[in-house]
């Protein structure tokens, strides 16, 4: 058998330099990875102790003290912006999955939903800014819960739509052809597996989670908000 | 109940009833849920909305050369946008250019080359990359990389190019390890896990069967991926592309460590520059009166960039599909 040599030589080196970079690549992004986890662990590591977790942050100059007020604020923080952001994203995205083939709202609201994805999360702190503490008059764990929401609700309804059109169609239908009403078919028969692969999902994948994203959004949440600069945290806390 | 139903006794009022209140609880919950949905496109407009008016004084007083004026001026209230502009959109240009070739290299490596068993820790490892906070990446970038940064790279570059003409020019500037290029490295470093990551799921989405065809007639690895994963992939890939994109405009925290914070049209790319998102985010808390109105116009800018971006992105797949003929494969 005839094979043209240099061609094939051709092929394989250029085949041997792409494999060679894409090699290098990863090379590198995991070198970034541990070298920033390096950093982090070997400047932060020494620096904890009980009083990070106990003690509130002490006006600049005095030493000791700790970052609980700030450690609690995000808690509260994120929990209620999970709260918040939860039923509103699951119903939406329950919506868009179950009512949203062929129907104007639903294609509207898919496309809102990739503009809010996209959408940069300081551009949302300014819009709680104005909405929220320009009325209220002064910044607010309030306005940092919403800050959150707005930036998780659209993750929340993408995940929700993606994972319940993942259901099999025979599923549904059986449920359907035992009469089940629409609402139970979507709650009980679509989300309580769509449920188990999206915690697995998240679990394994934290970017499909809207958890971490919300947590560590710091832009919005320290306009909206002030709270890991705010001592007198209490007095701004509901 | 006093009779049992029957199956096909679909007329005993026992049944319509049934009938009847399911019907009602079906049209509650598509009620409902569609008003949850409503909910988000009304904080879209909401939001458009609310930034528009806040922007309007600004965009009244300077009219449309807001766009393309050098001028920052607190005191005298004179403002434009155009080094905020030039900023963010060289500091993601810089992000793409190494971020890109990079992602798809380890999205490469990851589901064609690299041995079986270490796909999974490799592959969460990239995702740990992805989950790391902004903000880290900003530290991270001012306290390690800068200082890094100037000694082994600026200054050796710009003794190297000291003598050149065009790229000498390019590299010139202080060398403190702040500015654009160098914010550019960090928001690479940023985006490109989360591109990495949906390109590796893109490409694994790509039937075997296909793979294994064109191997079994003599294709190498990179032939494979240049003639079958890609064309299939294509979509994903684009939708990745413009994720990081979309991260690399809308980043604030990571940006604003790094960039230098400067309001002046940067001459070199090491040179101090300042962005959409770094001015906002030095700037919103101390602003009052037209300088808040600006940061505000800033903002809806920066709002109506990324919407072009997606805009684009989803024209380029519409366009590539329509070249094809049909949807399916």
């Amino acid at each position: 058998m005839q094979i043209n040599q240099s061609l094939y030589n051709q092929r394989r080196r250029k085949n041997a330099a792409i494999m060679a970079f894409s090699g290098v690549a990863s090379v590198i992004g995991l070198a970034v990875l541990v070298w920033i986890l390096f950093v982090l662990f070997s400047n932060g590591f020494y620096a904890l102790d009980w009083e990070i977790f106990t003690q509130d942050t002490p006006a600049p100059g005095t030493p000791g003290g700790g970052l609980r007020n700030a450690i609690v604020g995000s808690l509260i923080m994120v929990g209620c912006a999970v709260l918040i952001s939860t039923p509103i994203g699951v119903l939406a995205g329950i919506y868009l999955a179950e009512f949203g083939d062929a129907n104007k709202t639903a294609s509207v609201t898919r496309f809102v939903n990739e503009v809010m994805l996209s959408a940069p999360s300081v551009v949302l702190g300014l819009f709680v800014f104005a909405v929220v503490v320009m009325t209220m008059g002064n910044f607010s764990g309030y306005a940092g819960m919403i800050a959150l929401s707005l930036i998780a609700i659209p993750v929340v309804i993408k995940t929700t739509e993606n994972m319940m059109r993942m259901i099999p169609g025979s599923l549904r239908e059986a449920a359907f052809a035992l009469g089940a009403p629409h609402w139970k078919v979507a709650t009980m028969v679509v989300m309580t597996p769509a449920c188990c692969w999206r915690w697995r999902a998240s679990a394994a994948r934290p970017r499909h989670c809207s958890l971490p994203r919300s947590t560590t959004s710091s832009s919005p949440s320290t306009w909206t908000a002030r709270w890991p600069t705010c001592r007198s945290g209490s007095t701004t806390w509901p | 109940m006093s009779t049992p139903i029957q199956a096909h006794d679909l007329g005993h009022p026992h049944v319509l009833a049934i009938a009847k209140r399911q019907r009602l609880h079906d049209a509650l919950f598509y009620r409902v849920s569609q008003a949850f949905a409503v909910l988000v496109l009304m904080a879209l407009i909401g939001i458009i909305a609310t930034l528009f008016i806040n922007a309007w004084p600004a965009f009244r007083e300077f009219g449309f050369a807001f766009i393309w004026t050098a001028e920052w001026d607190v005191v005298n209230e004179q403002f434009g946008a155009l080094m905020a502009i030039i900023g963010t959109l060289a500091t993601s240009a810089i992000a793409m250019i190494i971020g890109v070739p990079l992602a798809f290299g380890i999205a490469l490596f990851l589901t064609e080359t690299c041995p079986v068993w270490l796909r999974r820790p490799l592959g969460t490892a990239v995702e740990l990359l992805a989950a790391i906070p902004s903000i880290i990446y900003g530290m991270f970038g001012l306290f390690v990389f800068a200082p890094l940064f100037a000694d082994y790279f600026q200054i050796p570059v710009q003794e190297l190019m000291a003598g050149m003409p065009i790229v000498g020019a390019i590299f010139g500037g202080v060398p403190n390890g702040l500015g654009i290029l160098a914010a550019g490295i960090i928001l690479s470093f940023m985006v490109l896990p989360y591109m990495a990551a949906v390109t590796r799921d893109v490409f694994e989405v790509v039937p075997q069967i296909l793979r294994e065809s064109a191997y079994g007639l003599g294709a190498t690895t990179t032939e494979v991926v240049r003639h079958v994963v890609m064309p299939y992939a294509f979509k994903g890939v684009v939708g990745a592309v413009m994720l990081g994109l979309g991260r690399a405009l809308g980043e604030t925290m990571a940006v604003t460590f790094v960039i230098g914070n400067a309001h002046r049209i940067p001459e070199t790319i090491n040179a101090p520059g300042v962005s959409i998102t770094s001015a906002l985010a030095n700037e919103f808390a101390e602003s009052f009166g037209m300088h808040m109105h600006t940061l505000f116009a800033l903002g809806f800018l920066l709002f109506i960039l990324t919407f072009v971006v997606l805009a684009l992105a989803r024209l380029l797949i519409l366009h590539v599909e329509e070249g094809k003929g049909s949807k399916g494969y």
